[in-house]
C-alpha cells in the first residue's frame, strides 16, 4: 500500500521539484532532499534501512533539531513538516544500534520570517542530572510527611478527632506537593491517596485506603475505631515510600513531563472538586501541587534556558495561577469571577507547560 | 473489489491527499486541497472573513452552530486587546483554512489534526459579539458602549438562569459539519485560555428541509419564512447594520446588535395539542407552512381584509411578530435561528427547543418592540425561555493590519 500510496503522491507533485521521497537509512541519510525556498517545507521521509530510527531535520552549523519522526519502521514512509528560514540544514538519521549519520548539507534560501524555531537537543546525561536532583529533593521530603502521618495516627489513636481533623490537612499537602514522583511510588501511590475511582463498592468499598479515606471518615462522622486501622496502614505505607523510592527507576523523561501533568492532574482532579471527601481542600492541594510545579520546572530550568522562548512567560503564569489558589478557601466559597479567574490561570499556564515535555525529550546526538 | 472500484477509491484517496502531499520531497506547502472533479465530497463552501461586516450575520444558517458566552480574564485593556487580536488571526486561518504552521519541537502541536492534515472551511464562519459588561469600568470602555447595550431583559414568560445570561464575549460558530464546529471551538479556545472562560454554551443544528422550504423548529413547524431580503444591501442597511450619525459610537458603525435567547420548548406537552390549535397559535399551516391565508409557504401573510382575526388569529404567532403595517416595517429583524437538544430534565422530559438568534440595527425599536407585541401570546405556554444574552456584533475586519474591534480601542 505504501508503494501504490507513494505512485500517486508523485504524480500529485507540482513541476520543478523533486518527485523523490527523501532517504533515511546508514548509508543514503538525506538523499533526495534537493535546496529550495524559505517557507514551510514537507518532507516525505522513506526509511530505506532494514532497521527503524529516528530522523531529525536539523540546523548543519548548530545541531538544533526543527523537525523530529521517531519512530520510523524500516520499509516505511512519513511526512517530515517544518518552516524554514534561509540558512544550511541537513538530514540527521539515527538508526537503531548504530552511529548517528548526518546527510548531506542542503542550503534553504529566502526571506526570514519562518515559524519553526531550532532547538539544540537535550543529552539523557542532561536529563540525568536532573532527575537526580529531583530523586534527592523527594527523599528530602519523606522524614517529615512521615512524621506528619505519624501524628495523625497518634490523634486517631488516643480518639481525638479534632486533632485528626486538624493534622490531615499539612500531611496531605506535603504528599501533593511531591507532584511527579508518583509514577515512582508504584502501587504505593494508590495505597496512600486512591480515591474511590474504580471501586466497585464506592465510598463503602473496603479496598479504600489512604489520605481520602481517612477524610472521608473524618469528615462524615466516622469513630476513632473505625478509622483507627485506616491511619495506622497510611502511616505504614509513607513510612514505605523511603525505601521504595531508594530503589525506583524514574525514567529521566518522566520528570520533564510531569512539569505538565502535575497541573493537568490539578485541573482534572482538584479543580472539578471531584477528590473532595468532605474536606473541601481541593484548593489548597491545588497550591500544593502548583508548589511540586515550581520544583520541578526549577530542575529543569538550566535545559529550557536558551531552548523555550516563552520559559518567562511561564513563570509568570506559574506565579499568576500560585496567586489565584492562594488562602485555605473552600472552591465553593468562590465567586463566579474569582472562579472564573482561576480556570484561567490555570489553563494559561498548562498551555505554556505542555512544550516542556516535547523540549526535554532526550534525542541521540550520537 | 473489481478494478474499476478499486481504481476509483484510489482517485478519491489521491485527491483527498492532495493538500497533504503537494509533492513528494521537499516543496513549499500547497495551498489547502481543491475539491478535484473527482472527489468524492461536494465543494466546500467558504466564506471570506476580511469585510465591512462579519460573516454570520446575513451568512444562510449552517447545519451546526455552537454558542458560547465567555466571561474576560484578562487583566486591563491592552491584555484585551491582544485577545481581540488572537481571536481574529485564528478565525481567519480557521474559515479560510489555512495550513496549520508546523510547529517544531518547542511548542505544541499547532493543530489539533481533527480535521485530518488537509484543512477545510466547510462554510465555517465565527462571529463575535461583546456584551455590556465588557464595558463596565475593567477595561476603560464605559464610554465607548454601544447605547443600546445592557444585560439581557427579563421579559413577562422568562425563566432565566442567571449561569446562562450574558457574558463579556459571544462566540458563534456555524459550519455544515459538526466536528468543524468543534475544530474551532478547541483551537479558539486553546489560545485564549487565560484571556477568556466560557462562561454558557449551546449548540444547535438546522435539519435539512422537509419536505422542501424553510426548515422546521422542534415544533414541528416550518421557522424563519418571512426573514428581511439579506441580498437586498439597502433594506440590510435600513435593518440590520449600524449606521454612522445615529447616536452610536462612531466604532460601531458597521456592527449589528444580536440577540440570543434560548427557548425550551415543552414539546410532550405541545404534541398533546390538536394539530388544528397548534396552527392558530402559529398563524401558519403544519404540513406546508403556508399562512392561514394562503395556500403556499411563499404566500405573504394578508391581515388588511381580517380585522377581527377571522382568518389568522389576531394573537397568533406571525400575526404578533409581524403585524405587516407600516409603522411596524423598521422592526422587522434578521432571524437566524438554530434548534437545541441537550439530554432530558428531572421530570425525563425531553430538553430541546430553539436558540433564538436575531440581528438589528436597534435593539430597542426590533427586538424588544417584537417582544413586547409577543407578551401573552398562546404560544408562550409551550415554551419557556431560560438563558441568552445581547451582545454587539463587532464591525468587520478590513485586513491582516486590522482585527475585531480595533477601533474600540482608539
Amino acid at each position: 500500500m505504501v508503494g501504490i500510496v507513494l505512485a500517486l503522491l508523485v504524480g500529485c507533485s507540482p513541476a520543478g521539484h523533486s518527485d523523490q521521497p527523501v532517504l533515511a537509512s546508514i548509508s543514503h541519510c538525506g538523499q533526495g532532499w534537493s535546496p529550495s525556498s524559505a517557507g514551510p517545507q514537507r518532507l516525505l521521509i522513506h526509511n530505506a534501512d532494514t532497521r527503524p530510527g529516528e530522523v531529525m531535520l536539523t540546523g548543519a552549523a548548530t545541531g538544533a533539531v526543527f523537525g523530529y519522526l521517531e519512530p520510523l519502521a524500516a520499509g516505511t514512509t512519513a511526512e517530515l513538516t517544518a518552516d524554514l528560514g534561509p540558512g544550511r540544514y541537513r538530514l540527521r538519521c539515527a538508526m537503531e544500534d548504530e552511529s548517528v549519520v548526518d546527510g548531506p548539507v542542503v542550503t534553504i534560501h529566502g526571506p526570514a520570517g519562518a515559524t519553526t524555531r531550532g532547538v539544540i537537543p537535550v543529552s539523557q546525561a542532561d536529563l540525568i542530572k536532573a532527575t537526580q536532583q529531583y530523586q534527592a529533593y523527594v527523599t528530602g521530603q519523606l522524614p517529615a510527611l512521615a512524621r506528619q502521618t505519624d501524628t495523625l495516627a497518634a490523634d486517631i489513636g488516643r480518639g481525638d478527632l479534632a486533632a485528626a481533623r486538624r493534622d490531615w490537612l499539612p500531611a496531605h499537602l506535603s504528599y501533593e506537593r511531591l507532584g511527579a514522583a508518583y509514577g515512582a511510588f508504584g502501587a504505593l501511590d494508590t495505597v496512600i491517596n486512591g480515591t474511590t475511582a474504580g471501586l466497585p463498592g464506592g465510598r463503602a468499598d473496603t479496598h479504600w485506603t489512604g489520605f481520602h479515606r481517612l477524610e472521608y471518615g473524618l469528615w462524615h462522622g466516622q469513630s476513632s475505631s473505625e478509622l483507627v486501622g485506616v491511619a495506622a496502614a497510611l502511616d505504614r505505607a509513607v513510612r514505605r515510600l523511603t525505601p521504595t523510592f531508594a530503589h525506583a527507576q524514574i525514567k529521566p523523561s518522566e520528570v520533564a513531563i510531569r512539569a505538565h501533568e502535575i497541573t493537568e492532574n490539578a485541573i482534572q482532579f482538584e479543580l472539578t472538586g471531584r477528590t473532595d471527601y468532605g474536606s473541601h481542600s481541593n484548593l489548597a492541594t491545588v497550591a500544593a501541587n502548583l508548589a511540586g510545579t515550581r520544583i520541578v520546572l526549577g530542575l529543569l530550568r538550566p535545559l529550557l534556558a536558551g531552548r523555550y522562548p516563552d520559559l518567562a512567560r511561564t513563570y509568570a503564569a506559574l506565579a499568576a495561577a500560585q496567586r489565584a489558589a492562594a488562602g485555605p478557601r473552600a472552591l465553593s466559597s468562590l465567586t463566579r469571577s474569582q472562579r472564573e479567574n482561576l480556570n484561567a490561570r490555570l489553563g494559561a499556564l498548562v498551555e505554556l507547560l505542555a512544550p516542556v515535555a516535547e523540549i526535554c525529550e532526550p534525542r541521540r546526538t550520537s | 473489489m473489481t478494478g474499476l472500484d478499486r481504481r476509483r477509491f484510489l482517485t478519491g484517496a489521491a485527491a483527498a491527499l492532495g493538500g497533504a502531499a503537494a509533492g513528494a520531497g521537499a516543496t513549499r506547502l500547497a495551498g489547502p486541497a481543491a475539491a478535484s472533479p473527482s472527489s468524492p465530497t461536494p465543494p466546500e463552501r467558504r466564506y471570506a472573513f476580511d469585510g465591512p461586516h462579519q460573516a454570520g450575520v446575513l451568512t444562510p444558517a449552517q447545519a451546526n452552530a455552537a454558542f458560547l458566552a465567555f466571561d474576560l480574564t484578562t487583566g486591563d485593556r491592552t491584555e484585551l486587546q491582544e485577545l481581540l487580536h488572537t481571536l481574529t488571526v485564528r478565525a481567519r486561518a480557521l474559515t479560510q483554512a489555512a495550513v496549520p504552521v508546523p510547529a517544531g519541537i518547542s511548542a505544541e502541536p499547532s493543530d489539533s489534526l481533527l480535521l485530518g492534515p488537509a484543512p477545510v472551511s466547510d462554510g465555517l464562519t465565527i462571529t463575535v459579539g461583546l456584551g455590556a459588561s465588557a464595558f463596565d469600568h475593567r477595561f476603560g470602555l464605559a464610554s465607548a458602549r454601544p447605547r443600546r447595550l445592557r444585560a439581557m431583559d427579563t421579559f413577562a414568560n422568562d425563566q432565566l438562569d442567571p449561569m446562562q445570561c450574558d457574558g463579556d464575549l459571544l462566540l458563534q460558530v456555524g459550519a455544515d459539519h459538526p466536528d468543524v464546529v468543534l475544530h474551532a471551538l478547541r483551537d479558539l479556545t486553546r489560545h485564549t485560555r487565560g484571556g477568556m472562560q466560557v462562561r454558557w454554551r449551546i449548540d444547535g443544528f438546522t435539519p435539512p428541509p422537509r419536505p422542501a422550504g424553510a426548515a422546521r423548529n422542534l415544533l414541528g413547524f416550518k421557522d424563519g419564512i418571512a426573514n428581511p431580503d439579506r441580498s437586498d444591501s439597502a433594506l440590510m442597511d435600513q435593518l440590520i447594520w449600524v449606521q454612522p450619525g445615529a447616536g452610536e459610537p462612531t466604532w460601531a458603525t458597521g456592527g449589528s446588535y444580536q440577540v440570543v435567547r434560548i427557548i425550551r420548548m415543552l414539546v410532550e406537552f405541545w404534541d398533546r395539542v390538536g394539530v388544528s390549535e397548534q396552527e392558530r397559535i402559529f398563524g401558519r399551516r403544519k404540513d406546508s407552512g403556508a399562512p392561514l391565508s394562503g395556500s403556499r409557504e411563499s404566500d405573504t401573510p394578508d391581515y388588511s381584509d381580517d380585522p377581527i382575526g377571522a382568518q389568522i388569529p389576531l394573537d397568533s404567532h406571525i400575526r404578533r411578530a409581524n403585524p405587516r403595517t407600516p409603522q411596524t416595517d423598521a422592526s422587522r429583524l434578521l432571524r437566524r435561528s438554530f434548534s437545541y437538544d441537550r439530554g432530558t430534565d428531572r421530570n425525563g422530559n425531553l430538553d430541546m427547543g430553539l436558540i433564538f438568534s436575531c440581528f438589528q440595527q436597534d435593539l430597542d425599536r426590533q427586538f424588544v418592540a417584537v417582544q413586547r407585541r409577543l407578551a401573552g401570546e398562546p404560544l408562550s405556554d409551550y415554551i419557556v425561555p431560560t438563558g441568552g444574552g445581547y451582545f454587539f456584533t463587532l464591525p468587520g475586519v478590513q485586513g491582516e493590519s486590522d482585527h475585531l474591534g480595533r477601533w474600540l480601542f482608539s
